[in-house]
């Protein structure tokens, strides 16, 4: 009885609303959509740039069988010079796992690495004194020459134009999706307002006959609830769409260079997933939480 | 059962509806309150199911303080308590029938209990045969009816009539209070605000008369003067 009542007063308070209700889910599938491309394409740009990071320019990647005497003439070399403004090392392990996040989706990799993890090598990582120095015609040059480096690479414009494009894009989608989040929430609230509108002459006997609060307020919450899924669920499908775009254009051989690892791992994607559910449910609960508590005294 | 020690209600504007008001209304009884318009009989009625809360003295139902009780037990105090008034508050989209199990059905009586009261008490109402049709379908008369039969299914111990006839003719209105008067007879407490002269008057019950918030007559089978 219960449960019948609840369910048929959610789905006549969702119908009779019918353009509040598709513009209220609107609202969240496009800002939930915005808000989850952006986790997305971050973690893209983390994994295909992780290297890269706190200002790493120049990478010496040494051979397996590197000598300790090679090793500290390399160390010597590095502490020597005036233009180096930070340096560390990263250990097999390390990498490895840089490695593994770098081909992501790409199992035939993933597989061949875990069968031959010394496929990876240990790297010295810098990052030059200002951003005026060019740490790759002087040092590198002389550290590609040294006989434990297997080979110097920097990093190159096209890594640096990603991660600064994508960062432009992630920060306007972030501010267009807030506020669209907040638009979506305002217009859930307007909606369970016209639902307590509509039936105000059943809550008034309700209350008269001495129905309990929870009761009375269920359906509404529910109604919120609903468009926050739905619009969720949406996105989501947004969501996902993008992922396989993402992922295809890693694939793709023309990008390769560019888009090798722009992807999001299968755990990231779900973890997406998940926060975009969340928060479709509580923008939905907060809605209507919001219009019950101004405008339903009990 | 219900008890009011020098209640006190001021609305916003300090507006006093009610100002030291006590009375003592025994199980079983039947009280009309008098008084002209805004003499604070309605704020009584809201009083007793908490509605309104006071804003001095004590109010008693069923032997409980209700100041005190939590809000969550609220709704727990009114189904103790039905209520009619003069505009019925029916569910227009309802049928007679719907209108009447709505009230078993949201404070969550099973369907085999709701299948079995709604018919026996629009029968005691005489309406048993127009449970199918809407309010609107219904004179004004059968209309108050269906709104007893709403406040009464639950078997309250009091009922609360806020000018259950003011919209009815005297001929309906008589029809109206015998139903309240047999109500009455099974042991329900029955309050009613009333302007009508020849009811109180006809009918011979305790008389409780307001006039500016304050109570100036309390009488058993008295008259409306």
């Amino acid at each position: 009885m219960k449960f019948d009542y609840i369910a048929r007063e959610t789905v006549n308070n969702l119908r009779r609303n019918i353009t509040l209700t598709i513009a209220a889910i609107m609202t969240v599938a496009v800002s939930l959509a915005l808000f989850g491309s952006t986790l997305l394409v971050r973690q893209g740009v983390d994994n295909v740039s992780a290297r890269w990071q706190d200002g790493i320019e120049v990478i010496a990647f040494l051979k397996t069988d590197i000598t300790d005497e090679q090793r500290e003439a390399i160390e010597g070399a590095i502490d020597e010079n005036p233009e180096v403004g930070d340096w560390r090392y990263v250990d097999r392990e390390e990498s490895h796992e840089e490695a593994m996040r770098l081909f992501a989706r790409n199992e035939a990799m993933r597989t061949k690495l875990e069968a031959s993890p010394e496929l990876v090598p240990d790297s010295y990582r810098l990052s030059p004194e200002s951003s005026e120095v060019n740490l790759m015609a002087g040092l590198g040059e002389q550290l590609a020459a040294e006989p434990g480096v297997l080979r110097v690479t920097d990093v190159t414009d096209s890594i640096e134009t990603v991660v600064g494009v994508s960062e432009f894009a992630q920060r306007a989608m972030l501010i267009v999706g807030i506020g669209l989040l907040v638009a979506a929430l305002l217009l859930i609230l307007n909606a369970i307002r016209m639902a307590m509108f509509a039936r105000r002459r059943e809550i008034e006997v309700m209350k008269l006959v001495g129905a309990t609060n929870w009761f009375i307020r269920v359906p509404f919450m529910l109604e919120g609830i609903v468009q926050g899924i739905v619009g969720a669920g949406l996105a989501l499908g947004a969501v996902f769409a993008l992922d396989r775009f993402m992922q295809s254009a890693a694939e793709n051989e023309d990008y390769r260079a560019i888009m090798q690892g722009f992807v999001a791992s299968s755990g990231e994607l779900m973890w997406t997933a998940i926060v975009v559910m969340l928060l479709g449910i509580v923008i939905g609960a907060a809605g209507s939480g919001w219009a019950l508590s101004r405008f339903l005294k009990v | 059962m219900i008890t009011f020690e020098q209640v006190s209600k001021i609305y916003k504007g300090n507006v006093e509806a009610l100002h030291g008001a006590s009375a003592v209304i025994e199980k079983g009884e039947f009280v009309f309150l008098v008084g002209p318009s805004g003499s604070g009989k309605s704020t009584m009625l809201r009083l007793i199911n908490r509605e309104e809360t006071a804003d001095k003295g004590r109010i008693f139902v069923a032997g409980k303080d209700i100041a005190k009780l939590s809000s969550w037990r609220v709704p727990y105090l009114r189904r103790n308590i039905g209520c009619i008034f003069q505009d019925y508050k029916l569910l227009q989209s309802k049928s007679v029938y719907e209108n009447v199990a709505f009230a078993l059905e949201v404070i969550g009586r099973p369907r085999h209990v709701v299948k079995a009261q709604v018919p026996a008490i629009l029968e005691l109402v005489g309406l048993d045969s127009k449970t199918n049709n809407l309010p609107e379908e219904l004179s004004g008369g059968e209309q108050q009816r269906v709104s007893i039969a709403r406040a009464f299914v639950n078997r309250p111990l009091i009922l609360l009539a806020d000018e259950p006839t003011g919209n009815l003719d005297p001929a309906t209105s008589v029809g109206i209070m015998r139903l309240l008067d047999r109500i009455n007879r099974t042991g329900t407490t029955v309050v009613m605000a009333t302007h009508d002269r020849s009811i109180v008057d006809t009918m011979q019950r305790r008389v409780i008369e307001l006039e500016q918030g304050e109570i100036v007559r309390d009488q058993s089978r008295g008259v409306y003067q």
